[in-house]
């Protein structure tokens, strides 16, 4: 990744589209801080948290959902999605509060529970995995390629899921796709990102 | 670091000479101890490919040694053998076949899995070799008497002293050692050894590509069956005895593994690392030699902990030395 | 050849005692190797340790409780020394050696880890062999405190139930635990998939040290409760460690339910293999791995 300058705003929705292997999951992973980089910084509401363990960035509000889903098969759904929470040493009584918070934005995975994770369909895991990291009520809500995969009605849910949760919890979302098309009319600011730069798009 | 360079072979010739005057110069004692390094460091020559380009670590190697070195004990045992020459082929085939055979289950099995089951083996083949001790002789092991090379057309045998006043089966090993450092040197600069990597790279993009891990990592894993067989027949032949222990698991088993990670998996750091753990052992036996393994333990450890970039920091130290003696060699 | 019952019968309580033990050390061992991935060499160690410990905590008890009159508490006393002897042991290898693997596991190769729990293993085998020396000792003063059973006019050790019981309700807790408790989940997941783990927020490095942890107690408490069964010497652990690892080669990498099951399976075959033909103690067992291996190679329970 070479020249990768990017000001993201509070509270909106921000994309990130490029080519497969431009780098945007390279991009997240750096701000999930499971990748350090050899030069720059990165400021979090006023804090330099360039070389904090994720731990700690997800303390202070950050969460990703991964390109590549990462649902546990040894675990239900249910502690799949609370299993950020149970890190963090949330709770029982928390947890299943907000637990059945997320389960108004994602009614659909209330009958998916007790279910081991990977009993799911593909775009289910999906929904696991944004709810996962939704649960820690985060600032900032890192989101790679969440559209992949996703039959267009589901595509369509999910759109509005995150504007709704844009308007309700002021949430800060950043996505990453491949194309800008699952993205039309979701977005407050687009960049583009190709072998490693980004500039406005 | 693996490609052949033209001063490498001028290296490993002039070491090859080096060892072949070494007699006259040396005490028994020593000649004794050169044995014994060459016979690991053909052991840990051919785990290069399986483990170093392979990237599979196996425990079970000493079992192979064992195989070979009981072929002979029997023989000469129940079958009154008194010659090298005839018992040759059967004490290599021995352990060959059985690597061929173990493979196609034992290769189904990778890294930890391949490491215990290859470990499995080995401690199995050892209380095989305990408990049938009418055969093997159990904890005494077997005595291995002094062999004709070829009854009948060579009057030579195996402990006769020669040139130097060295064991033949010295240059028996000096000879075995230089055609092992050969075929690995040919082996791992070869396409083989490509595959090896690219399977330890990323075994389904290898497949994709055509290559067979079965296969591949079979001739691996029986190249190093074959260089313990050799290392087994060396080993009886110039001890005279051998016992079990050969196959335990802390024995040349776990000790070649140790040693072909600390020479850094490359030939000449290999061949280094074999010298000076034998050299330390001998010493850890010699002067504390109810607690040696207290001995070795403690300084494999520290060398372990000290290499703050794990292996990668011995790995520099070791390619430093190689280009070192590389370069004394280069003659200008 | 005709089968006597009673033959049968011997077989069948040996073979449930020794599942019982080979439980606790394969299920310590598989919980080490799914969740850490790495080999643990010195896990011998780890069982002689537990075993060494109980011979000193139970001679010490004996002498000191002969007077309490009371049997049955003397054999509470014996047990819960034995517990913590295991506990102990467990406990001590995997503060020491965790700290030592641990952190470092996370950031190097796992052959360089492997390779420090084999010069462990030199190391601690001399060092026992130092403080306990090389005689072998046998625990006198435990069978009579627990009684005998009589099956079909076989009389047991009292001590085997004990074991039994004991063994039961380790293996049990260590299963609830890691199913039903927050940090067992996210040993779990770290087990599973280390990376998204460590992206949710989770310290890949206390899953390993809790994990590592348990599974030596495990092991500690295998080898405590076997002191008192046999004779205490070098290397006495070497025939149970080499079982446990075929026993978690075949149940598959990680999967700790299946383990008694496999336990007993081996156990019955050992006990069976003694009984007639002894040379073979070892090779029946390995045959059977080799046979799993060729048609099943992730494990009779293992799922990928």
């Amino acid at each position: 990744m070479r020249g990768v300058s990017l000001n993201v705003d509070e509270g909106a929705i921000t994309c990130i589209t490029g080519p497969n292997g431009a780098g945007k999951t390279t991009l997240f992973k750096t701000i999930m801080g499971l990748h350090i980089p050899y030069h720059g910084s990165i400021i979090f509401y006023d804090e330099d948290i360039t070389v904090k363990p994720p731990r700690y960035r997800v303390m202070k509000g950050i969460a990703m959902s991964p390109d590549y889903r990462g649902i546990y098969a040894n675990l239900t759904v249910k502690d799949n999605i609370l299993l950020p929470l149970m890190t963090l040493g949330v709770p029982r009584s928390v947890r299943e509060e907000r637990l059945a918070e997320i389960l108004k934005v994602f009614p659909e995975l209330f009958t998916l529970l007790d279910r081991s994770g990977t009993q799911t369909s593909g775009g289910q895991q999906k929904m696991i995995a944004i709810a996962r990291a939704l649960i820690l009520k985060p600032k900032l809500l890192l989101l790679d390629e969440p559209f992949e995969g996703l039959a267009l009605p589901v595509q369509r849910r999910l759109q509005n899921i995150l504007m709704e949760i844009r308007d309700t919890m002021r949430c800060t979302l950043l996505i990453a796709e491949p194309t800008i098309s699952p993205l039309k009319g979701l977005c407050d600011h687009v960049f583009k990102i190709d072998r490693g730069v980004v500039y406005r798009g | 670091m693996l490609a052949l360079r033209k001063y490498d072979i001028y290296a490993y010739a002039v070491f090859i000479l080096l060892l072949l005057l070494l007699p006259i110069v040396a005490p028994r004692w020593i000649e004794f101890l050169v044995i014994i390094a060459l016979v690991y460091a053909i052991m840990v020559l051919g785990l290069i490919p399986l483990s170093g380009l392979g990237g599979l670590i196996t425990f079970g190697n000493g079992a192979f040694m064992a195989l070979s070195a009981y072929t002979i004990g029997l023989a000469t045992r129940h079958l009154g053998l008194d010659s090298l020459a005839p018992i040759l082929i059967p004490a290599l085939v021995t352990p060959v076949i059985t690597a061929l055979l173990i493979s196609l289950v034992v290769l189904r099995t990778r890294y930890v899995f391949f490491a215990l089951a290859t470990l499995a083996f080995t401690m199995l083949l050892y209380t095989l070799l305990l408990k049938l001790y009418f055969y093997t002789g159990g904890t005494d092991g077997l005595r291995i008497p002094n062999l004709f090379l070829l009854k009948g057309v060579l009057d030579l045998k195996v402990r006769d002293r020669v040139l130097g006043d060295a064991y033949t089966s010295y240059y028996l090993t000096v000879i075995v050692f230089a055609l092992v450092l050969f075929a690995t040197q040919r082996l791992v600069n070869s396409p083989f050894a490509l595959s090896l990597a690219t399977l330890r790279d990323n075994e389904r993009r290898a497949k994709m590509i055509g290559i067979n891990p079965l296969t591949t990592y079979s001739l691996a894993f029986t190249y190093s069956a074959l260089t313990a067989g050799l290392a087994g027949i060396l080993y009886a032949l110039s001890v005279g005895h051998i016992d079990p222990g050969l196959a335990y698991w802390t024995g040349p088993s776990a000790k070649i593994v140790f040693i072909v990670i600390l020479g850094g998996f490359s030939i000449s750091g290999c061949i280094l690392a074999s010298f000076l753990y034998i050299l330390a052992e001998t010493y850890a036996l010699k002067y504390l030699s109810y607690y040696w393994q207290f001995i070795m333990g403690s300084i494999l450890l520290i060398i372990l902990l000290a290499s703050p970039k794990g292996l990668l920091g011995l790995l520099e130290a070791f390619i430093k030395i190689r280009n070192l003696r590389a370069y004394f060699s280069l003659r200008r | 050849m005709v089968i006597e019952v009673k033959t049968l019968l011997t077989i069948i309580v040996n073979a449930l005692v020794y599942t019982a033990i080979l439980s606790l050390i394969a299920v310590g061992l598989n919980l080490i190797l799914g969740v850490l991935r790495i080999l643990n060499l010195a896990h011998g160690i780890v069982m002689a340790l537990g075993a060494y410990l109980a011979l000193s905590l139970t001679t010490l008890a004996l002498e000191r409780v002969g007077s309490i009159g009371s049997s049955l508490l003397q054999g509470a006393l014996i047990v819960i020394a034995l517990f913590l002897s295991g506990l102990l042991g467990g406990l001590l290898f995997a503060v020491i050696t965790g700290y030592l693997m641990v952190r470092k596991l996370i950031h190097y190769e796992a052959i360089y880890v492997l390779l420090i729990t084999y010069s462990i293993a030199l190391i601690m085998e001399d060092v026992i062999k130092f403080i306990w020396g090389p005689k072998g000792y046998v625990i006198y003063g435990i069978y009579p405190l627990f009684g005998t059973l009589e099956i079909a006019g076989i009389t047991y050790p009292g001590y085997y139930f004990i074991l039994l019981t004991t063994a039961f309700v380790v293996i049990a807790s260590t299963y609830i635990f890691i199913d039903y408790t927050s940090i067992g989940k996210i040993v779990k997941a770290v087990a599973s998939d280390r990376e998204t783990a460590i992206m949710l927020g989770v310290r890949a490095d206390m899953a390993y040290f809790i994990a590592f942890t348990i599974g030596c107690v495990l092991t500690g408490i295998g080898g405590a409760f076997t002191a008192p069964l046999l004779t205490l010497q070098p290397g006495f652990s070497l025939e149970f460690l080499l079982l446990a690892f075929i026993v978690v080669v075949i149940t598959g990498l990680g999967e700790i339910r299946g383990i008694p099951i496999v336990a007993l399976i081996i156990s019955l075959l050992r006990a069976i293999t003694i009984t007639y033909v002894p040379e073979l103690e070892m090779a029946i067992p390995f045959l059977l791995m080799m046979f799993v291996l060729a048609f099943r190679p992730q494990g009779l329970f293992g799922g990928r």
